[in-house]
């Protein structure tokens, strides 16, 4: 799975419809975070990154 | 980056270009795009209208405000042209075709797209945050010297003014939750507050006081963010000047504040729950 370099930085989050959450970095990612409730009760999130856009 | 509705979000760059995109079941689809004029700079803030209109409003590096229209045909115009430079924050309003901008000159203006400045109001000190409640009643404006105003979206009269935080330490970032029952607020020097909302956005009570101690001193107050959440509660995001961007979620629930922390970007998939509480008796009423 591809992740952002930590060199990057990443910027403001937005929740979509579906609670997905979406970052963008300064790299030109997009990451989508699906939350996904663990057995333990811990929160944790499923991540898919896409090439997007660079922003600040 | 803005959430406009539903699916459909959009992105500024530092070379002017703000992109509009959609993402159905994990596919990105770049919709339309735009480049600001070159004498505007780079895109330092969008922010998605959440009044009758779909548009997006853009605060430029050089100060210049733009409002992207969405609907067909799409069209960008500058707006608040010939006011005084300096703005540090940018909001939209939640029920009304209008936005809120603060200034360096202490003070916080209501522009209307078309129709142009509808009031001005004085602060005591640099309003450096803003957050307009759900009800579309208020508008929260947080301040260089700690202070937490509440202005009245209708004519800017101040409402009440409540000392959230240490005079030295800035509230640099703000967010009322969609529900406008919770209003979220970030200082420079790494403290998070939650306050409980109530009456439509005039009565606040300073319930549980957070102390992310591990951030340490925020310098810039585009480096952090709230989320608000049906499901996951509240959620943090801090970009640090050291490039070591973290993130955490906080999970509200009755009585008490919890959060799980993640460590840097490398290391996504550590999370640590931890908990800490800190009671904050005090209790402010409007």
């Amino acid at each position: 799975m591809k992740t952002p370099s930590p060199k990057m930085t990443i910027s403001r989050t937005i929740f979509l419809s579906d609670d997905t959450l979406l970052s963008a970095d300064s790299g030109g990612f997009f990451t989508l975070w699906a939350p996904v409730m663990g057995e333990d009760g811990h929160l944790e999130f499923m991540q898919s990154v896409f090439r997007g856009h660079k922003v600040i | 980056m803005t959430h406009i509705e539903g699916t459909t979000f959009a992105s500024g760059d530092f070379e002017g270009v703000v992109k509009l995109w959609t993402v159905e079941s994990g596919n990105f689809e770049h919709k339309d795009s735009i480049q600001l004029p070159s004498s505007a700079g780079a895109v330092l803030l969008v922010d998605g209208a959440r009044g009758q209109s779909e548009e997006v409003y853009i605060l430029s590096g050089y100060d210049q405000i733009f409002r992207w229209f969405l609907p067909n045909p799409p069209s960008v115009t500058q707006v608040v042209e010939g006011f005084p430079k300096g703005f540090t924050s940018l909001m939209t309003h939640t029920m009304e075709d209008s936005f809120f901008v603060t200034t360096k000159e202490n003070t916080v203006l209501r522009f209307h797209p078309l129709n142009g400045l509808e009031w001005r109001s004085d602060l005591m000190s640099l309003g450096m945050s803003i957050s307009c409640h759900s009800s579309g009643k208020v508008i929260a404006v947080g301040c260089s010297t700690g202070d937490l105003n509440i202005l009245s979206t209708m004519d800017g009269a101040h409402i009440s003014m409540l000392p959230v935080a240490d005079s030295d330490d800035a509230l640099i970032c703000l967010s009322y939750s969609a529900s406008g029952e919770n209003l979220a607020i970030g200082t420079a020097s790494g403290c998070l507050y939650l306050l409980p909302v109530s009456d439509d956005g005039l009565g606040y009570h300073k319930l549980n006081l957070l102390k992310v101690c591990y951030i340490g001193r925020i310098y810039s107050h585009s480096s952090l963010s709230f989320s608000w959440n049906n499901f996951l509660g509240l959620f943090l995001f801090l970009r640090s000047n050291t490039f070591l961007p973290y993130f955490l979620v906080l999970c509200l629930t009755p009585g008490h504040l919890s959060h799980t922390q993640s460590s840097m970007v490398n290391g996504w998939q550590l999370y640590l729950n931890k908990r800490r509480e800190q009671r904050d008796s005090r209790t402010y009423s409007l």
